[in-house]
């Protein structure tokens, strides 16, 4: 089989991808949004943009890449009332799914609490960070800052949330 | 364990928990909510005629994204497929329009008015029966017919860049769907004016910036480049001028220097670089970083006035052209203190 062929054959689906990064774009879109109740909503809403530009995104190198762009971007913006609101409106007719993702843990109250207080970008990188297990090259690839940019969010995310939680509230 | 590790392991933990629900979330269920056909706008599309079948090829071919929807389709159906006589000869409109760069001063689609972007500006020019510019992020072509105020635009096709934030995407898709449908073409007190069905495009005409020469030109150097960041020039003006015997002279903000160059396909290949004179302990890092990129192979990019030299690093230098009685570049605020700006896509940070 021609290379070409090969690298045809091999491009991801929609479907696939989707099945895949769901649940990470959820968790992602919680941790950087701080709502939980939203997740859902912003991830939805990744994938709507995902599906809607498949046919361009399916060919990059790393697709996944730019979905969590999207979904961070979508999490940090302030329009993810409207979208939400949007996406119920659009719903008109079709029943309404309640959210699925639970609510945090007491224990992670805390936490969760002086993250959502954290600068953005901070926030971005510190959940690409501990959710992903990304590379620093990466993060900053996603978030289109250079590595060092990124370094400096999380070591400033880090030490934010040590000054903020002592180790008894959080090691747990 | 440390309460620095205790805390790095209950941040892991909680980030971990938060994974664990979220993989409880019911996916297929999500996945049906999904219309699985890709949206209006980026289909890869059947186009229609003969011409549009050799923009298809030519979009394979050369890795380019055809895309448009069932009305792109009835706009090239609709035009004149032949392909050899798209424009009019001696048209006073198509004559008035060809050759400028029209930027996008306003405008507005079916879904309401597009968002213009300063940093993303939207450009058109006609070209020999084609349409070509920059869309926001990427650039553009398709083929055009203008005749006696009527216009067509149809074939459009564009390269595959994404640019970030998504507004600028979503301008671009806007835009080209928007120009897609235009029927009409007028120029109104010189700035031209396209209109269709729910479509308005109002465009000015650039002036062209002259391309400054690298050789000969005095060169003002106003901002370092240190990867992601920029940072503004203190000190003395610190200038650079190539000689046309291949030697040059200028300054780092604090020192002089000298050096000599050899031209290369992509940039030059500096050798020979002596500074001499002294530097205050705020101007160190300044010299130090001219001095470190002008120090073997840079790239060389002239835009119009504008040049910027990168070194095989990343970090750069970016000059203007001096207008012969050049000013301390600098950025200062109020309390005049010198300060750095960079940006990213949180917008600009100082």
């Amino acid at each position: 089989m021609a290379p070409e062929h090969q690298a045809v054959r091999d491009l991801p689906t929609f479907e696939a991808l989707f099945v895949v990064e769901y649940p990470k774009m959820v968790a992602l879109a919680a941790a950087v949004s701080g709502s939980r109740s939203h997740a859902e909503d912003i991830a939805q809403e990744a994938m709507t943009r995902l599906n809607r530009h498949w046919s361009l995104v399916q060919g990059y190198d790393k697709p996944g890449a730019w979905l969590r762009r999207v979904t961070v971007n979508l999490a940090l913006s302030q329009k993810r009332r409207l979208v939400s609101e949007a996406r119920a409106a659009l719903r008109l007719g079709a029943r309404r799914r309640e959210p699925q993702l639970a609510p945090a843990p007491v224990e992670d109250e805390l936490l969760w609490t002086a993250v959502a207080a954290l600068p953005r970008q901070q926030r971005a990188v510190l959940s690409l960070h501990f959710l992903e297990d990304l590379p620093l090259e990466e993060i900053a690839d996603i978030l289109d800052i250079s590595p060092s940019t990124a370094r400096v969010h999380l070591h400033r995310a880090r030490q934010t949330l040590r000054e903020q939680l002592s180790p008894t509230e959080v090691d747990r | 364990m440390t309460a620095e590790d205790s805390c790095e392991d209950g941040v892991r933990r909680a980030f971990g928990r938060l994974r664990s629900d979220a993989h409880e979330v019911d996916t297929m269920a999500a996945l049906g909510e999904h219309d699985p056909r890709p949206a209006r706008g980026w289909n890869p599309r059947v186009l229609v005629g003969a011409a549009a079948a050799i923009i298809v090829a030519v979009a394979v071919v050369v890795g380019i994204a055809v895309w448009g929807d069932d009305d792109d389709a009835d706009v090239v159906a609709g035009g004149d497929d032949s392909g050899d006589d798209v424009g009019v000869a001696g048209d006073g409109l198509l004559a008035e329009v060809t050759g400028l760069t029209w930027e996008l001063e306003s405008g507005s689609g079916p879904d309401g008015p597009l968002e213009l972007r300063d940093t993303h500006p939207v450009t058109l020019m006609f070209e020999s029966g084609q349409v070509s510019g920059t869309a926001a992020c990427n650039s553009y072509f398709g083929d055009v017919t203008l005749t006696d105020g009527s216009i067509t635009v149809g074939g459009l096709a564009r390269t595959e860049m994404a640019c970030m934030p998504l507004e600028v995407m979503e301008l671009e898709q806007a835009y080209l769907d928007a120009l897609a449908a235009v029927e009409r073409a007028v120029l109104v007190g010189g700035r031209l004016v396209l209109t269709g069905p729910l479509v308005e495009l109002e465009f000015g005409a650039r002036e062209p910036v002259p391309v400054a020469e690298l050789v000969g030109t005095n060169w003002l150097l106003d901002t370092l480049i240190e990867g992601e960041v920029a940072t503004s020039v203190m000190g003395e003006p610190a200038m650079l001028r190539l000689g046309d015997d291949r030697t040059f002279t200028g300054g780092t903000g604090c020192r002089s220097f000298t050096g000599r160059y050899e031209t290369e396909p992509a940039g030059l290949q500096i050798t020979a670089l002596e500074a001499e004179g002294e530097c205050s302990a705020d101007l160190a890092a300044q010299d130090a970083h001219v001095v470190s990129v002008l120090d073997g192979a840079v790239d060389v990019e002239i835009d119009g006035q504008r040049l910027t030299l990168t070194a095989v690093g990343g970090d750069g230098l970016s000059y203007t052209v001096s207008d012969g009685d050049p000013a301390p570049a600098t950025y200062s605020l109020d309390d005049g203190a010198v300060t750095t700006f960079s940006y990213d896509d949180a917008g600009l940070s100082l």
